[in-house]
């Protein structure tokens, strides 16, 4: 089953107005335990509709207890006595839209409008441990508990009610909240009155144990809701960075100058002339400053004097990384087999032709738009309370734990708007724990935010791979071996917050690959392939500004660039239309379809690139196309212009063709396929980490630009719906296929093979020489 | 430090601190302003951006006594008993936001070239965008929302 939906026609079937900024929906509940919900009642009774933040935060008593069970139904929905419901989730709506979903699946299940449902994520103390934010999973993973959760609450509310109203089970409804008898809907009785103030105290059932809705029955899901948080953020409200506490003062921290140095002194007279100065704190190799004013911290951290330990060569020199990396080898011991599909050495050797290219991708940075920021209090009774704009809050719990000394039950951190940051906080947001550590230090709140220079220079990064394919081809062109090598530094490795690193590092680990998506592996009908991952080693870096990391939908995006940007040239040697070439290798209905549906909406002609008649000389238009998997199917098609003279790549207009499966919210779909188209055509032009041998060199907006508006593309999605597929996520696979487009998009235009990102004019400027 | 009278969003406020204080601090330490944010202190990114005078500035680099009795107007002050500026609805209109962090500096930036350039072409407004950043990707719908309000102000 399947729809496909236009994103220019997207009927939006629900809205409402903005909630007025004030009526901060997430802030509103920091300052709520459970403990002072279920104080007196027995009962979590909410009510925050007429409270403002300001009044809570002075409310909030400080930290409590472990995080509620992830296996109770009361961890995830409350019904209070006024018959008010309020759900609660430990993964948080990155600016993403997921909230939305989380709640749209428990509204569905429970028969609750979905604007009546209160929201609480991601509070240490609050919310059940859903383990952090990260790879799309929060629809996809998570969202099926809480769906477990509302149809068990559902079944059990209806199940009093049948005793109440003295019907049977089957002969009861529900609307919005309110249980009726079919046969007479005045007949009824409201949840609020069954359980207001009383828990379920039943488990979340297993997928087998309970019966959720079929796609026939939804009232909410697949409707586009619109965010009614777009003002609060706009005007900054509910940002973690705006967190004010009674006594807050502003924390700095300073940085290695160059990579693993170590502290030799630090002279604290070199900063006695900074107004308001409180202190000073040198843990380890954590240094850091805090003041009464903010623009002092700053001030006082540029002017504090420290000797380190002499510089030291830490990272190969840039112009060498890909050799490097060439010459190392795995790093796991025993070192796994390749994956492999029949005999890819038999499918050589019945090969017409074989072609062989390798791909080089470097390293990236997630580049949130805010450096990390957090606003801590621990007192003196080592009692610790955090805001977080992070995506793990329950995680950060145990670095708090570990380098402050406190006990888990006295430590809560609280998770607040934050910037976007696509993987960089998923391990650690890095700033919680350090205001933790400058609290404890001085005994008063802490803000802390972290400078330009050192957000660009020390967030964990996004790792380089050097991948190379080659192909045995049929006399028809088509591929009758892959043999696929992907070598890359870890993908998921850095696990602590720096100050942890700086103060005291826990063992080093090799890190470790990424299981997901594509891992390079073709979705196509090879009859023989092997793929293998290389894990490089990247070992004592974890302090420096290469800390290797998970980067939005990691590793994909270099994998794809390097698989579909070779299925296009092995096309090209075929001289066969790029999109026919895939069609005819894979079977595969989904990739058909995706594939079909963006290359319909940009009106593809089926011929050979590159594109005929094109001058050599001045500006040439081209279109390419590529394929991404990331549990959901997507297919890009991208228009570029070159200009032949400077090398200037202009991406115009890219479709999507995206099938995720059950959609629960088209609009936050398109939402997020616009995002991170235009992102990635960014990282794709223009977004390489700079670096030598001690250091990062990208340390600002211009170092490592970003793209501008006057470069971005028109993005159009096509959305194709599959309601009876469990839902894949919509936050990362869209960029997947995007590099490969536009490369193979330039090669339709000039004819000339890109394969290394980013394509910058000086590298489309070499391959239009060499083409 | 030094006593500063700042007339922020129609009202006036004495400050005591130091003349070369970046405005973006004060404005957010000591009048408690939500809107101005930073992300990068350097002028390079727009999200400190406030409005002086008709004319945008970067917060993060202005010290606080060269704008001393200017009229400055932040995005707190665009909205007025609960009810959003034309812009701000604009940009709620469009959704344009994904986190929101950087949207601050297009709502002042595209505000205050609009107002001197009422029916903006769209173009002109990618142009006046283009010292802002904006990470999350969501260029097409600031566009749209700016677009929106030059036709409204141009109308
Ligand atoms: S914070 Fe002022 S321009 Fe970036
Ligand atoms: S909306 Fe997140 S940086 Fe622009």
């Amino acid at each position: 089953m399947k729809n496909i939906v236009d994103s220019n026609q997207i009927p939006v079937t629900q809205e409402h107005d903005d909630a007025l900024p004030e009526i901060v929906r997430q802030a509103a509940e920091i300052g709520f335990t459970r403990r002072d919900f279920l104080k007196g009642t027995g009962a979590l009774v909410v009510s925050f509709s007429l409270v403002g933040t300001e009044q809570l935060l002075e409310d909030s008593g400080t930290a409590v207890a472990q995080s509620p069970s992830a296996t109770k139904v009361d961890s995830f929905v409350v019904i209070a006595a006024d018959g008010s419901v309020t759900g609660y989730t430990g993964k948080v709506d990155l600016g993403t839209g997921t909230s939305y979903g989380l709640k749209m699946m428990l509204s569905e299940e429970l028969d609750v409008a979905h604007e009546r449902i209160a929201w609480v994520q991601g509070d240490s103390a609050l919310t059940p441990n859903q383990g952090a934010t990260v790879g799309s999973q929060s629809i996809r993973n998570a969202g099926p508990v809480i769906r477990r959760a509302g149809a068990a609450a559902r079944k059990f509310l209806v199940d009093l009610a049948s005793k109440k109203l003295n019907l049977p089970a089957d002969q009861l409804d529900v609307n919005d909240g309110v249980v009726f008898a079919k046969s007479d809907p005045t007949i009824k009785v409201t949840y609020g009155e069954l359980v207001g103030g009383q828990k379920f105290g039943i488990d979340v059932p297993a997928a087998n144990n309970i019966v959720i809705k079929t796609p026939d029955q939804f009232k909410i899901i697949g409707k586009a809701i619109k965010r009614t948080d777009i003002a609060q953020r706009i005007l900054g409200e509910s940002f973690a960075h705006n967190i004010r506490r009674p006594g807050m003062v502003h924390g700095r921290t300073i940085k290695p100058p160059t990579a693993n140095a170590k502290v030799v002194s630090v002279d604290e007279s070199s900063v006695s002339g900074v107004p308001g100065l409180i202190k000073v704190v040198v843990r380890g190799d954590f240094v850091g400053v805090v003041c009464e004013r903010e623009e002092n911290a700053i001030r006082a951290a540029e002017l504090l004097k420290i000797t380190w330990s002499d510089p030291v060569p830490a990272f190969p020199e840039q112009a060498d990384l890909y050799n490097y990396m060439k010459t190392l080898s795995d790093a796991r011991q025993p070192v796994p087999a390749p994956t492999t599909v029949g005999d890819v050495n038999a499918g050589f050797a019945a090969s017409a032709k074989t072609y062989s290219s390798t791909y080089l991708w470097p390293w990236q940075m997630h580049a949130a738009f805010s450096p990390m920021a957090a606003v801590a209090d621990v007192t003196a009774d080592g009692k610790c309370t955090a805001w977080s704009g992070g995506q793990n809050p329950h995680g950060e719990v145990a670095h708090i734990v570990r380098i402050l000394g406190l006990k888990e039950a006295d430590v809560r951190v609280i998770w607040v708007d934050g910037p976007g940051v696509y993987g960089r906080a998923g391990s650690t947001d890095d700033a919680t724990l350090e205001a933790a550590i400058l609290s404890q230090a001085v005994g008063r709140p802490v803000r802390l935010q972290w400078l330009r220079r050192d957000e660009h220079g020390f967030e964990p990064k996004g790792p380089p791979h050097v991948i190379t394919v080659k192909a045995g081809v049929d006399a028809t062109g088509n591929v009758l071996a892959w043999d696929y090598e992907d070598r890359h530094f870890p993908l998921v490795p850095v696990r602590e917050p720096h100050a942890a690193a700086l103060i005291a590092p826990t063992p080093e680990s090799v890190g470790s690959t990424d299981g997901s998506g594509g891992n390079g592996h073709p979705y196509y009908n090879f009859p023989n392939k092997k793929i293998t991952p290389i894990l490089l080693p990247w070992v004592n870096k974890w302090v420096t500004g290469l800390r290797s990391n998970h980067n939005r939908a990691p590793g994909d995006p270099a994998r794809h660039m390097a698989t579909e940007c070779f299925m296009d040239e092995l096309a090209a040697a075929a001289n066969v239309d790029p999109l026919q070439f895939r069609l005819r290798q894979t079977t595969d209905q989904r990739t058909i379809d995706v594939l079909n549906a963006a290359a319909e909406r940009y009106g593809w002609q089926a011929r050979p690139s590159p594109a005929p008649g094109n001058s050599r000389t001045g500006v040439v238009s081209g279109r390419g196309i590529a394929f991404g998997i990331r549990q959901t199917y997507v297919a890009a098609v991208a228009e570029v212009e070159v200009d032949q003279s400077t090398g200037v790549i202009l991406v115009k207009r890219v479709i999507i063709g995206h099938d995720c499966g059950l959609m629960i919210n088209p609009d936050s779909v398109v939402q997020q396929i616009e995002g991170q188209v235009i992102q990635t055509v960014g990282r794709a032009l223009m977004e390489e980490v700079m670096f030598d041998q001690y250091k990062v060199t990208s340390i600002d907006w211009i170092s490592y630009p970003l793209i501008k508006f006057t470069q971005y593309p028109t993005v159009e999605a096509v959305l194709i719906n599959r309601p009876t597929v469990a839902p894949g996520g919509v936050g990362e696979p869209a960029l997947n296929p995007v590099p490969a487009a536009i490369g193979n998009a330039v090669f339709d235009a000039t004819g000339a093979r890109l394969r290394q990102v980013p394509f910058t004019p000086e590298r489309v400027l070499e391959a239009l020489k060499n083409r | 430090m030094s006593l500063i009278n700042l007339k922020v969003n129609g009202r006036s406020h004495t400050v005591d601190v130091d003349p070369t204080a970046p405005l973006l601090y004060v404005l957010r330490n000591d009048l408690l302003l939500n809107g101005p944010r930073f992300g990068c202190g350097l002028g390079q990114c727009g999200a400190c951006t406030v409005i002086v005078e008709g004319e945008w500035i970067r917060s993060c680099i202005t010290p606080t006594s060269s704008v001393e009795n200017f009229a400055i107007t932040t995005i707190d002050g665009l909205v007025t008993e609960g009810k959003l500026h034309p812009i701000l609805q604009a940009f709620v209109d469009h959704q344009a936001a994904q986190c929101g962090y950087c949207i601050n500096g297009m709502v002042m930036t595209a505000k205050a070239f609009i107002d001197q350039n009422p029916r903006a072409s769209e173009t002109q407004i990618k142009e006046a965008l283009e010292g802002n950043i904006c990470r999350c990707g969501t260029h097409m719908r600031i566009v749209a929302a700016a677009r929106q309000y030059a036709l409204e102000v141009g109308a």
